[in-house]
């Protein structure tokens, strides 16, 4: 083998400097690595072939070597055979060059001039591994986003019904979004979750429609006090439900006052009372204004007296009013509660529009029908209202339509179908009439609706039926009305009695 | 400024962990060298990946659309168990109800990139020579992406956050007869 030297001063490379030199030599090297392997592979070769291998490699290294001398030092430089070597006094790289990251090899300056890192660290970054935390936070977002979106679906057909309520109240449809809402508590009482925004919104809701009257004061307390803790009520957030809870329980307890007056022996005859009796009653009843109602906080632990609600005190006064006959009185107490409580159109609204219509003031009925429907478009005492004034003003047409709208919402409210029968009548359809009396008949007896039914069968000739409906109405005690009466003796038509005085049977 | 937008990353700290754990894996799969992973650093880059400049319009889009895209479903999938409890009923009594509501608020704090990448994004597809159909196509996109940024930068992203999670449930609830009809399908 000829050593380096030897190599050096036949190719005459003792000229260039160390570094090429070096690289030469390399190359030198690697063909002296191939001519010893072939040297070693002779012995299964022949001499000729020998001799072929042996020159090939002899021309490879020639064809390097001289590659390597034609090139400029940039030129090895560029192509990376050799690093420029940039000395300081102590010869090693300076601290600027040194890549950030390693610190240990040069800065990668053909990325820019302003470049951190060596190719290395480059080549390192783009593989950075990922920390364990991140896996397992990765881990364990995913199963608790599995979670939720489970827990979610459980709760999917409540969740749906409380959209449909919500849609329901945005149109005003308040029965409805009641309806709804109630839906919705129950099945979350059921997995015994308190819906704290439901319970509240469906109180006020009770508050603007009172359904059920005195039931409904008690049920808004209840839903409340169920939503609200006692130091949350105290909260200025939740005033307004405070307040509603308050003018509640003022509410019942001034009905229960009105209740333990009436009960006296002495004014619950009403429909046989002499006027001594009635002033009496009238001026006890009055006096409730004057009184306290004590309101009990939830905990039951502090009572505040608070005064008993006028607007419904004389909506007690109206109530005894209407029962004893008197009815002049009525529409004087109706109107009060009109003056001290307007807001509450559920006390008032449809008595006041039912007296205003009997009055032949039919602007002034059509004004409280238009708020009860505002307020609530699903309102059957609105409906009612508009069926009436348009059955009285002369158009049926409207008027069975007004019953129809109504009964979209309410399909059983039997005071919409007797005025459907009456609207019918006026227009001399008595088939059609009775088809819908011997519906609601067949379903359950109404007072109020017999009589009407009697003046179908009699208008149709039915004599045996108006004689059965007036047996039935005997046996409960419900006498025939002085206007019905007068019909029957055939002081008025039907159509009188459906479209002048009263309008109605009573 | 960054005392406080640090403090809201760490106040959002699983979506913070996430979205930069997407950025990570969004710089892997495009060979993005990644300069500093650390996703709590007291620096603007709080709660995102350092890396280089993006080279071209595929990594660019990755890096801004994977992590927000991940982080938003991810938000979505946590408010629907969260947001429907605390806001929508009223259900207040139960803690899971609260952590995933807190959940879905940290990752839609979290779903921005950052301000270096929405104007990367802005000069690879919206440049003058870009092409004019992929600027309509992708410009809502960048419209929330280059509006939240902005925001992010004064930390207003929490605010926002909040805020979606508090009108998510109504919002989505437009899509519940899309699930009542895809359930009816499969049963």
């Amino acid at each position: 083998m000829k050593d380096e030297k030897d190599l050096i001063d036949e190719n005459e490379l003792s000229d260039m400097d160390e570094n090429a030199e070096e690289k030469v030599l390399d190359v030198a090297a690697l063909s002296e690595d191939k001519l010893s392997a072939a040297l070693d592979k002779s012995a299964t070769y022949g001499d000729n072939a020998l001799n072929d291998e042996l020159e090939k490699l002899a021309q490879t290294f020639k064809a390097e070597l001289q590659k390597a001398q034609s090139m400029t030092e940039e030129e090895l430089i560029k192509k990376g055979i050799i690093t420029p070597e940039y000395e300081d006094e102590e010869g090693a790289i300076p601290d600027d060059e040194l890549c950030t990251c390693c610190g240990e090899k040069r800065k990668d300056k053909s990325r820019g001039e302003n470049y951190e890192y060596c190719k290395d660290c480059r080549e390192a970054m783009k593989n950075y591994p990922f920390g364990s935390l991140n896996i397992i936070s990765l881990i364990v977002t995913v199963v608790l986003a599995v979670l939720s979106v489970y827990s979610f679906s459980l709760d999917f057909v409540p969740y749906n019904t409380v959209k449909e309520a919500n849609g329901y109240l945005k149109q005003d449809r308040l029965d409805s979004a009641m309806s709804a809402y109630d839906g919705a508590i129950s099945a979350f009482e059921d997995k015994e979750i308190t819906a704290k925004w439901l319970y509240l919104k469906t109180s006020k809701i009770l508050f603007d429609t009172m359904p059920s009257g005195v039931n409904s004061m008690t049920d808004i307390v209840t839903r409340l006090d169920k939503a609200l803790s006692v130091a949350e009520l105290k909260m200025p957030i939740y005033g307004e439900y405070a307040n509603l809870r308050e003018e509640s329980l003022v509410l019942y307890g001034t009905m229960q006052n009105f209740y333990k007056i009436v009960e006296n022996e002495e004014y619950v005859d009403f429909e046989n009372l002499s006027d001594e009796q009635y002033k009496q009653a009238m001026t006890e009843i009055g006096s409730l204004i004057d009184t306290e109602i004590a309101v009990v906080s939830k905990d039951g632990k502090t009572t505040k007296m608070v005064p008993a609600n006028e607007g419904i005190v004389r909506f007690c006064q109206y109530m005894y009013a209407y029962s004893a006959g008197k009815y002049a009185d009525s529409y004087q107490y109706m109107n009060k509660v009109y003056e001290t409580e307007p807001s509450y159109l559920w006390l008032y609204a449809y008595e006041l529009g039912v007296v205003e219509l009997q009055g032949g003031e039919y602007e002034k009925a059509e004004l409280y029908a238009d708020a009860l429907l505002q307020t609530n478009i699903e309102s059957s005492d609105g409906y009612a209202l508009k069926s009436s004034i348009a059955r009285m003003t002369g158009k049926s047409d409207e008027a069975i339509k007004f019953a129809d709208d109504g009964l979209k919402y309410d399909t059983n409210s039997t005071e919409l179908k007797r005025l459907k029968v009456m609207a019918y009548v006026t227009q001399g359809e008595y088939e059609k009439a009775k088809e819908i009396s011997d519906e609601v008949i067949a379903n359950g007896s109404y007072g109020l609706f017999h009589m009407t039914a009697i003046v179908v069968e009699n208008e149709l000739g039915n004599d045996d039926k108006v004689k059965s409906y007036i047996e039935e109405m005997e046996k409960y005690e419900v006498d025939l009305t002085d206007r019905l009466q007068e019909y029957l003796d055939g002081k008025i038509t039907a159509k009188q009695l459906f479209t002048e005085g009263t309008g109605d049977v009573e | 400024m960054i005392n406080l937008y640090v403090a809201t990353r760490v106040l959002t700290a699983m979506g913070a962990m996430l979205r930069a754990f997407w950025e990570q894996l969004v710089c892997r799969i495009c060979g993005i060298p990644a300069e500093d992973v650390r996703v709590f650093k007291v620096s603007e880059l709080c709660g995102h990946v350092e890396h280089e400049l993006t080279e071209n319009k595929k990594q660019t889009f990755l890096i801004c659309f994977l992590p927000f895209v991940l982080n938003f479903i991810l938000s979505v999938c946590f408010l629907l168990g969260g947001a429907y409890k605390i806001v929508y009923v009223g259900d207040l009594k139960t803690l899971t109800g609260y952590l995933f509501f807190w959940l879905g608020i940290s990752f839609a704090a979290n779903c921005v990139p950052s301000f270096e990448d929405v104007l990367s994004f802005k000069d690879f597809f919206y440049s003058k020579d870009s092409n004019i159909v992929l600027k309509v196509i992708l410009a809502p996109f960048f419209a929330i992406i280059y509006g939240f940024s902005i925001l992010e930068r004064y930390s207003l992203t929490f605010v926002a956050a909040i805020l979606f999670a508090i009108a998510f449930p109504y919002v989505f609830s437009y899509l519940f007869p899309v699930i009542v009809t895809i359930s009816q399908m499969i049963s």
